[in-house]
């Protein structure tokens, strides 16, 4: 026999091992499971039971059962290819526990952007701080113990912090937003902005908007430095304007005709954008007013001058149909949580059948 | 061969199969929830709830998109949703014409509800049209006077009145009060008249406390076009005072010599109030401090800066003018004599730049001219030096 015809020989031998193992295995799982449905006959619907996990996907849905122990994060990384919109499966299955066999939906286009149902529609609460400090008696400083309560509330009850920039995608009916959503926005820029409420929003995971007034912040001692401004929008905050010297936009000052007036806002408005687009190497787009002071006039400046969202401290909810220049904003000033509670409105109720 | 024969070794191992299993129909495991989704789409359907229906057979689909019920069903609530959304825009078009933009709203919705991508809804719903009001005119409802007849006296034109109404807050166009002020907006591109006379807007001067007062014009209809937030608005009657807030916190922050964070505090206070007496005193007491400090300091210039901003609080402020006045000197002296210093150690440069310090604030300070020319020279004849060498 030449070496040819052996290596050939050891080669067919080869396959007939493999067919054996092979057949023999599926000889065994055969029977097993004809074993099973013969031993159990009423036990028929087993054959309902999904052996393996089921998915279906169409252009607007997945369907599928779960195989345990993922979660909302890992599903949203597979199907949405963003771990960070584990919220629209939430949302989607209210009330569902991710459990194995659990059959769940997964939405792959966005079914509901105004957050409309038959009940009324969705609003988002705008949360407005000023100060923070260890011990504080004024409205507008937060105690440290308090702030952390505040937070925890809203990570135990499952609200979402949203930031600006998804609140304006909403406003435009771009994009939806998870069903509880919440903003944070600190107001003025004081030092206790970065020392106290950024490890605490941290903790949670939460983000904020910074609404600073340029002649303080990075400038005074007590304020924000803009290294510490940078330092937090690397971590998701964001910055908006709160005019130059944190002046009343509708007050003339006196002796000041409407043309030195008009200027002298511009300048509020405009070199304040300016500055934190340079310094923070970005483009300006939300303003918070001094004093939540806003005219027709003050706006139709801030639309010129680029601001695309513009905040009062006017209470209650924002619909996406909102007037996008004067936003509410509920300021926190009162320390009990159930106060705190009552702030925050993520749905408005009104009939839309 | 080798399959054959274990399957044949496994047959006898096995009883047979009882009789009514093999009578059931095997269906695919997934047309049980094609069926669900089915008996849930037909049970939103009995509810009147055909956005949920229409949910369902489309999840019916997704697990099976040949269901020739599933398909049908989707496509007929597709009909159905897009022209009831249809006929609810209409309806809010009709509403807004009239005036009553509570009521549209609500109808808007509703057809963006039941048909979520109505491009027109969309657009109506989200486009914010600002125009570039420079003036108004407040006008006094007359009896018998409507908005669009105020719209036909100053634009010359009743269809106009949307603008005023939506200037004015107003929800219900035709729930118009006599005695009522309203404003009358000045719109850049559409002509302004009172009646056939041009209005010379040019003089119309409104105050922005007029115009807080006219905020107040802010009506709604019926029940349902209400914004449920009477529990705020309770809470806005008393409206919370920043600026005493403010205050207290500067008071607070002088207290703690924390001087320049009490300064842009009361700055705000002064903002709103320029008169405030406590904002003004502790701001006087504010820039005083920091001046004190920084002449410690030796920082006489900028010590220099504060005690005269505490000339604008307080012009008879003997102690300020006193201060100003050595701080001027010893800053002069100091730059002086480090100048000096310089000299001697051959520092000419160094010498050079102290004294153009004390020149800039007094150029007859002393010998500084003479010894900033002298100066030079040296360093002249040293270059030249340099040079030959």
């Amino acid at each position: 026999m030449g070496m040819a015809s052996k290596r050939l020989y050891r080669d067919k031998l080869e396959l007939i091992i493999f067919f054996v193992i092979g057949a023999g295995l599926l000889f065994q799982s055969s029977c097993a499971t004809l074993d099973v449905a013969l031993k159990e006959p009423e036990t028929v619907v087993s054959e309902e039971k999904p052996l393996k996990p089921m998915v279906f996907k169409s252009e607007e849905y997945v369907v599928c059962s779960l195989e345990g122990g993922e979660t909302s994060v890992a599903l949203a990384e597979r199907y949405l290819g963003d771990a960070e919109k584990s919220w629209v499966i939430e949302d989607a299955n209210e009330g569902i526990s991710f459990e194995k066999d659990q059959m769940i939906i997964i939405p792959l286009k966005e079914e509901n952007k105004g957050g409309l149902t038959a009940d009324g529609y969705q609003v988002v609460s705008v949360l407005c701080y000023h100060r923070f400090a260890e011990n504080c008696k004024s409205p507008l400083c937060t105690p440290t113990l308090i702030f952390d309560q505040q937070m925890r509330y809203l990570k135990d009850n499952h609200y979402r912090v949203i930031s600006l920039n998804e609140l304006l995608d909403f406003l435009n009916y771009r994009h939806a937003i998870p069903k509880r959503s919440v903003l944070i926005t600190i107001d003025d820029g004081y030092r206790s902005c970065y020392d106290i409420a950024y490890p605490i929003l941290k903790k949670y995971g939460f983000t904020a908007t910074m609404f600073i007034y340029t002649n303080f912040a990075g400038v005074a001692r007590g304020a924000i430095t803009w290294d510490q401004l940078r330092e937090m929008k690397a971590d998701g905050f964001e910055v908006g304007s709160h005019t130059l010297s944190h002046c009343d936009l509708t007050k003339k000052k006196e002796g000041e005709d409407d043309q030195t007036y008009i200027a002298r806002i511009k300048k509020e408005l405009l070199v304040s954008k300016q500055i934190i687009d340079k310094k923070l190497n970005q483009n300006t787009i939300y303003i918070a007013y001094p004093y939540s002071s806003c005219n027709q006039r003050v706006m139709n400046i801030c639309n010129q001058v680029g601001y695309k969202i513009a905040l009062t401290v006017k209470r209650g909810g924002n619909p996406f149909f909102t007037e996008r220049l004067t936003l509410k904003r509920d300021q926190i000033l009162k320390r009990d949580i159930e106060t705190f509670i009552t702030r925050i409105k993520t749905f408005q109720e009104l009939s839309l059948e | 061969m080798v399959m054959i024969g274990i399957a044949s070794a496994c047959a006898p191992a096995v009883k047979k199969p009882p009789k009514e299993i093999v009578s059931i129909p095997v269906e695919a495991p997934e047309e049980k929830f094609v069926k669900e989704y089915l008996r849930r789409g037909m049970e939103y359907e009995d509810k009147g709830d055909l956005v949920g229906a229409f949910k369902q057979y489309k999840l019916a689909m997704t697990v099976n998109p040949k269901n020739q019920e599933a398909l049908e069903n989707r496509n007929r609530l597709e009909m159905e949703l897009r022209s009831s959304a249809k006929e609810h825009y209409k309806t809010g078009l009709k509403f807004q014409k009239k005036g009553k933009y509570g009521l549209a709203r609500r109808q808007f919705l509703i057809a963006l509800r039941l048909w979520p991508d109505y491009p027109e809804v969309v657009k109506v719903l989200t486009s914010k049209k600002r125009f570039d009001m420079k003036k108004y005119i407040v006008h006094t409802i007359k009896p018998g006077e409507s908005l669009s007849k105020v719209a036909m006296i100053y634009y010359g034109d009743y269809y106009k009145f949307p603008i005023i109404a939506k200037y004015n807050d107003i929800s219900d166009a035709t729930d118009i009060k006599v005695g009522q002020k309203i404003k009358v907006p000045e719109i850049e591109g559409i002509e302004f008249f009172a009646g056939n006379v041009a209005v010379k807007t040019a003089k119309v001067e409104i105050t922005d406390s007029e115009l807080k007062k006219l905020k107040k014009y802010t009506m709604e209809g019926k029940e349902e076009e209400k914004e449920p937030e009477a529990e705020v608005k309770e809470e806005e009657k008393k409206p919370l005072d920043e600026v005493a807030i403010y205050r207290d916190h500067g008071v607070d922050l002088f207290m703690k010599k924390k001087y320049q964070e009490a300064i842009f505090v009361f700055n705000k206070v002064l903002n709103i109030h320029p008169e405030d007496s406590i904002a003004l005193e502790y701001s006087y007491k504010s820039h005083f401090q920091q001046g004190i400090a920084l002449f410690d300091k030796k920082d006489y210039m900028v010590a220099k800066d504060q005690f005269e901003v505490c000339l604008q609080y307080r012009s008879d402020c003997q102690k300020c003018h006193r201060y100003i006045k050595e701080s001027e000197s010893l800053y002069k002296e100091m730059h002086y004599r480090k100048g000096m210093q310089f000299f001697e150690n051959e520092l000419l440069i160094e010498a050079i730049r102290q004294w153009k310090l004390v020149k800039i604030i007094d150029p007859n300070y002393k010998r500084v001219d003479y010894l900033i020319n002298k100066a030079n020279t040296i360093l002249k004849k040293i270059e030249e030096i340099k040079k030959t060498r």
